[in-house]
């Protein structure tokens, strides 16, 4: 059944935002959407890495041991973690 | 026919420092630096780095009210450890003051001394992996952590294409870097460098380590002094300008000094205990390069790390080299002031060195609580001496045995 949480109160949103802010603090303020693109952020690609990095290791998940590193969008992006999230708990 | 003011005698170029820049535990920037060392300050403090419950609090010399953000992007601070942060600042200042452009450096060589490296993101991913038991290292680990992303980064900034590397020998880095550069520009491989060291390593580790191998002064860095008890850390960055002085005249640059010869050598003794023949080989190899006199040298910054051995030794040096001169030398140690900044010291030392030769100062010992009949030499003791000197060296010598010397003459 699909989570119909809005996207800004997400509380796996809500752990993405934290994780982009550490990298770039800059961003504490910027208004995301789910159709915000990482591309228009004028992140440098180490930054998306890095942001990736603190993502798998806030949610313990594997983002780019799963190929699945290709997100565009916040929006994809919750939905990704949200989905790796839910199948480790189910794992463990 | 120039080539008289232009040239050696054996035909190859005549090399002069046109550009200085500093970061040390003084602060940002060549003033800083060079009023602590005129007021006889010292940088060196009681400093606390904590893991976990565990602390360990030991004298050293950070970069006082460093703020990265004042200087740089997050984008660039997140593949910069301070050791790439503090080279970009002092190669700015050095570029500036030689009225440098980007156009006027596009072949130019980096030559820069670091003897650690990104210290503090291997100390964070030792702890990931392995204190943590994380199965990723950083993105980040690699870029961080590599030597050379000082000389990348300084190559990016100012659009530099020329040869750029790093030279790792420990607290001799610095002195073997601009050694190596000024053979690039004096046998015509390049015309211009930038060429120095930098170092940012004051880590829960590295305490721990130079504890290991009890060189750390129980209080605070004294060199040549009775009661010393070791050296103090130190963090910074030196970079020089160097050029042809033909390339300097043609410019109408500020000639600072000029780099009249160096001699580098080897211990061939121990790894760890400092003897008279490694380090008295070096300077004299960088006396005769510069066509030198022993008593043409007025000032000797000294290696003077404050530890017992290596400034009983150092001393026996001066004594072996110079002869009666060494009573009449003055012969100091900038690392009472800004601690021992490994990969940088060998920079920032000869820098004190050249400042002092151009304004007529000669940097002091502090610290010093008293003469020690082993260290029977002038060590300019707590005080700057107003005092003008023509021509002077700069030592360092690392673990391993390995030494450089730089012999600079004023122009």
């Amino acid at each position: 059944m699909p989570d119909s949480t809005p996207f800004a109160d997400s509380p796996v949103w809500g752990g993405i935002k934290d994780c982009i802010v550490k990298v770039v603090p800059s961003l504490r303020e910027a208004e995301f959407t789910p159709d915000t693109r990482f591309d228009r952020l004028g992140l440098a690609s180490i930054q998306v890495i890095t942001i990736t990095f603190e993502i798998e290791e806030l949610f313990g998940i594997g983002i780019v041991d799963d190929g699945l590193d290709v997100f565009e969008t916040c929006g994809e992006l919750e939905v990704l973690v949200r989905r790796l999230a839910a199948a480790r708990e189910v794992t463990a | 026919m120039t080539g008289g003011r232009y040239r050696r005698p054996d035909g190859s170029h005549r090399v002069v420092v046109t550009g200085l820049g500093a970061v040390t535990g003084f602060g940002v920037g060549l003033p800083a630096f060079w009023q602590g060392v005129t007021e006889a300050r010292t940088a060196i403090q009681p400093t606390r780095r904590t893991f976990e419950g565990m602390e360990v609090i030991r004298p050293a010399a950070t970069v006082a009210g460093y703020r990265p953000l004042d200087y740089f992007s997050e984008a660039q601070l997140l593949t910069c450890e301070p050791f790439v942060q503090y080279a970009l600042l002092a190669a700015q200042e050095a570029i500036a003051g030689a009225g440098l452009t980007s156009a006027d450096l596009t072949d130019a060589a980096i030559v820069l001394g670091c003897g650690g490296g990104g210290e503090i993101s291997r100390e964070e991913t030792a702890i990931h992996l392995f204190g943590n038991r994380r199965p990723r290292a950083h993105p980040t680990t690699v870029p961080r952590t590599n030597h050379q992303a000082a000389c990348g980064m300084i190559a990016i900034e100012h659009g530099i294409l020329g040869p750029s590397f790093v030279i790792a020998t420990g607290c001799a880095s610095g002195s073997h870097a601009i050694s190596q550069a000024a053979m690039m520009v004096r046998h015509g491989y390049v015309e211009r460098a930038l060429t120095g060291g930098t170092e940012a390593n004051v880590i829960y580790a590295v305490m721990r380590a130079f504890d290991a191998a009890r060189t750390i002064a129980s209080d605070t860095c004294r060199p040549f002094s009775h009661g010393r008890s070791g050296l103090a850390l130190g963090e910074g960055s030196g970079i020089l300008v160097i050029e042809t002085l033909e390339s300097a005249d043609r410019r109408g640059a500020p000639v600072l000094a000029e780099i009249a010869g160096f001699g580098m050598s080897s211990d061939a003794t121990d790894t760890v205990q400092p003897t008279m023949r490694g380090p008295a080989r070096a300077v004299m190899h960088a006396l005769a390069d510069a066509g030198l006199a022993t008593d043409q040298i007025g000032y000797l910054n000294a290696h003077g790390t404050g530890t017992p051995l290596n400034d009983r030794v150092e001393t026996e040096v001066a004594h072996a080299v110079f002869g009666p001169h060494a009573a009449r030398l003055m012969m100091s140690s900038t690392k009472s002031q800004i601690g021992h900044t490994f990969g940088a010291a060998g920079a920032l030392e000869l820098i004190a060195t050249i400042l002092g030769m151009a304004r007529g100062v000669v940097p002091p010992t502090v610290n010093h609580l008293g003469s020690d009949p082993d260290c029977d030499i002038d060590c300019v003791p707590n005080e700057a001496r107003a005092r003008r000197f023509h021509a002077a060296v700069s030592q360092s010598f690392a673990f391993g045995g390995v030494n450089a010397a730089i012999a600079v003459r004023a122009v």
